[in-house]
């Protein structure tokens, strides 16, 4: 009998343990739901009120914690980890909790689930696509009160995104534009002259494509277009791309006369004739000409990627965002390999795209004082001189393209070289050299692009044309667009 | 009558104490899978961004998922089901044999056992890196032994045949839980028997027709089952080798487009009702096996 009454206490015991979790769990979820849309009134409404809370807060010695969420490679965690280090030292009682995710994409599914538990950061970097989303859902901070007051600078138009009620949600906290590395020791050996680093001297596209085929060699020292080329033995590639990611090819669509979607954001151009020829003469590099090494869409892969070739000294030229700066040029210095910076070859015009990971500010914020603080700081060229100086951000202000003394502070360091530099100013100082991606003013893009991107690895696969991947679902964009 | 109204109270307070003790597992089973499941199947019906609350669509998600030009239900599902189809009686075969071979009496036994074995033992997602560097298109061991031999590269990983190949070679290595119960079921094979095939005269394969594998079939016969679900729910692998099913969406198995829709595109809708249509073909195909189960697997009752 009584070891019958202990089994059962026992078994009652573990039945209540179960609900008594679960029913926590449920609490904890609906006790924090509220606050999704009181906190957004507060911030809004009661911004006053706020500000007085924070003040009494900081003053009264408490430490303040601001959670940032980012993505990095090592070399861009180290970078922001010292950024983050010294704006600790000269704000006493801020304390800045970092959360590092690698840069591939996976950001969107770490803020989805942190939305998705009520547990937002403070400010986060985020996939360009989803800010009109986020925004939409009424959980970012608007950034135009800020911007009117000077808080934050005056930036790029091409790296600042509004929701769909025309207020500004996030900004990038550099530009980025694409071009071209190379390798000089592979030219020289080649004799070949290197490519130029001003626009107006590009390559034009068929140059562009002899001298890949020249670079391009397979084991018995064959180049395409002879005889016994065997493209499946290739040693040494003309080309290479990190990835076949949006921004990497969708520039030649505008070098070619076409584009993706006009600058004012009411039409698309993706379907024109001349957008089509663009990719595909991209498209063409890899089963057409045999110049570059397969690559597929996704952004970082860890299948076919091109960097460790490049450092293995196997490719000659490599198209990749100015970002890479701070990797590339290290990386061959260490390994001994010669590189240059070069603009894109050019086809109708010569063009490159720009980009630049933006990053927002959540309205569920319970300091948005200090965070707004912190914000405005990573957001000024001024302050983080130190990570423009290796070339892993590109300023994100008009003036630190044209003004002598301050184009002379991002360009002192090592890794943007004085050919990076010219690069760069030649992009930016020539009219309507840099297109922009459109992420940036088209709400429907992130849905255009997952029907876009669910064709064009054939593309890249060599098994289908743009013309014909890209017919299939060019009604459905269409559509997307128009939403 | 007496008898029955002192034992019925007892009868009952066992039954009570029974479905306590089961209560934890129940309770569990309820909360965080059949709850669950049954919200999924509410935002099959919805267009849910996690975000916005769902907002009921009715059947377009399922719609969608076949119609849509964009749509690649239909692709990740062929990709699905050849890979674990192959996959499954590969995976059986080399298991059984393995097994067999193990099973027999030689020095060393018991360390090849092991060596078969410990693969298993290492998560996928650490065999998958590995793979990755032995299959390297570039500077990878198997290419650089191929080059050594005259043979030339092959592109193990961006070949949209090769990589089929690679992911079974990647499976089969890992197989060695499999062969450890076979081997088990293997030892469970009345000697008499053995002994009465040889007696009229068969030789080693008749032995395995008419004694082993009727005896094993039950295991084969479990085994094939889990290793096809298993299979059918493949995701670590095409993870690990790209973001998006490289090359060319040849890996992009259902769990892997259920994640993509789900966690990268926000579309939970959409993504619930693949993985009901998922969860239908994973029965449909269990039951079809079911159904086969009379004509080869021996049961002994």
């Amino acid at each position: 009998m009584k070891k019958k009454m202990i089994t059962l206490l026992l078994a009652g015991t573990l039945c209540l343990t179960t609900i008594a979790c679960g029913s926590q769990a449920d609490n904890g979820q609906s006790a924090t739901e509220p606050t999704d849309t009181a906190s957004q009134q507060t911030d809004t409404d009661n911004n006053t009120e706020d500000k007085k809370d924070s003040q009494e807060e900081a003053s009264g010695g408490e430490d303040v914690t601001i959670e940032f969420l980012y993505y990095a490679d090592d070399t861009q965690k180290a970078i922001i980890e010292s950024a983050c280090a010294a704006y600790e030292e000269n704000h006493p009682g801020i304390k800045i909790k970092q959360t590092v995710v690698p840069a591939d994409g996976s950001i969107t599914t770490t803020i989805a689930t942190l939305a998705s538990s009520n547990d937002l950061p403070d400010i986060s970097y985020m996939a360009e696509a989803d800010v009109i989303k986020y925004a939409d859902a009424g959980v970012l901070y608007s950034l135009d009160d800020a911007i009117a007051d000077g808080t934050i600078g005056e930036k790029l138009d091409s790296v600042t995104i509004r929701g769909l009620d025309g207020k500004i949600y996030g900004i990038g906290l550099s530009n980025q534009l694409i071009f071209m590395y190379y390798n000089k020791d592979i030219f020289d050996e080649y004799q070949i002259a290197y490519p130029s680093t001003s626009v107006e001297d590009a390559w034009e596209w068929d140059e562009f494509v002899d001298i890949a085929k020249k670079l391009t060699v397979d084991v018995n020292g064959n180049h395409p277009g002879d005889a016994g080329f065997d493209a499946a033995q290739t040693k040494q590639y003309g080309i290479a791309f990190n990835s076949m990611y949006q921004f990497q090819y969708m520039w030649a669509a505008y070098a070619n006369g076409g584009g993706i979607v006009s600058a004012d954001g009411t039409q698309l151009l993706w379907d024109k004739a001349e957008s089509i020829e663009g990719i595909q003469k991209i498209a063409d590099l890899f089963y057409k000409d045999q110049v570059a090494p397969a690559a597929t869409s996704s952004l970082v892969s860890s299948i076919g990627s091109a960097d460790k070739a490049m450092i293995s000294g196997d490719v000659a030229m490599y198209i990749n965002g100015s970002w890479d700066l701070s990797n590339v040029i290290n990386a061959n210095k260490e390994a001994g390999v010669n590189y240059g910076v070069a603009v894109l070859p050019k086809m109708d015009k010569a063009m490159t795209m720009n980009c630049g990971g933006p990053a927002v500010m959540f309205n569920t914020t319970e300091h948005p004082e200090e965070v707004l603080e912190f914000y405005s700081y990573m957001m000024n060229p001024e302050r983080v001189v130190d990570i423009l100086k290796t070339g892993a951000w590109l300023p994100n202000e008009a003036a630190w393209y044209t003004d002598e003394d301050k184009i002379a502070q991002w360009t002192s360091g090592e890794n943007v070289t004085e050919e990076a530099k010219e690069v760069i100013l030649s992009y930016t100082n020539t009219e309507g050299a840099i297109a922009q991606w459109p992420v940036y003013y088209v709400p429907g893009w992130g849905d255009m692009m997952s029907v876009s991107d669910s064709v064009m690895d054939s593309v890249w696969n060599g098994n289908s044309t743009v013309e014909e991947a890209l017919g299939q679902v060019m009604d459905e964009i269409k559509a997307e667009f128009a939403k | 009558m007496k008898v029955k109204s002192v034992k019925k109270p007892k009868r009952v307070s066992e039954t009570k104490a029974g479905y306590l003790f089961a209560a934890p597992g129940i309770l569990g089973f309820l909360i965080f899978t059949a709850g669950p499941m049954f919200v999924s199947l509410y935002y099959s019906f919805t267009k849910f961004s996690v975000l916005q609350s769902p907002e009921w669509i009715g059947m377009d998600n399922y719609v969608n998922m076949f119609t849509s030009p964009s749509a690649l239900f239909l692709k990740s599902l062929k990709v699905t089901l050849i890979y674990a189809g192959i996959n499954a009686v590969l995976v059986m075969i080399f298991s059984v044999l393995t097994a067999l071979l193990l099973n027999r009496n030689f020095r060393g036994r018991g360390v090849l056992r092991a060596i078969y074995f410990l693969p298993s033992v290492v998560p996928v997602v650490a065999t998958t890196v590995i793979w990755n560097w032995i299959l390297d298109y570039r500077n990878g061991l198997i290419n650089q032994v191929l080059r050594m031999f005259g043979i030339g590269s092959l592109n193990w990983l961006m070949d949209e045949k090769l990589i089929f190949v690679s992911l079974f070679v990647m499976s089969l290595w890992t197989c060695g839980g499999s062969i450890v119960i076979m081997i088990a079921a293997l030892q469970d094979v009345p000697s008499s028997l053995l002994e009465a095939v040889e007696v009229d005269g068969g030789n080693a394969w008749h032995r395995f027709k008419y004694a082993a594998f009727p005896s094993i079939s039950p295991v084969v016969f479990f085994q094939l089952v889990m290793c096809l679900v298993n299979s059918l729910q493949i995701y670590a692998q095409s993870i690990m080798l790209s973001d998006n099913g490289s090359p060319d969406r040849m890996t992009y198995f259902m769990n892997v487009m259920v994640y993509d829709h789900a966690f990268k595109q926000l579309k939970m809708g959409l993504a619930s009702a693949e993985s009901w249509g998922m969860f239908l073909v994973i029965i449909v195909i269990t039951g079809i096996l079911f159904g086969t189960k009379k004509y080869w697997v021996h049961d002994n009752e």
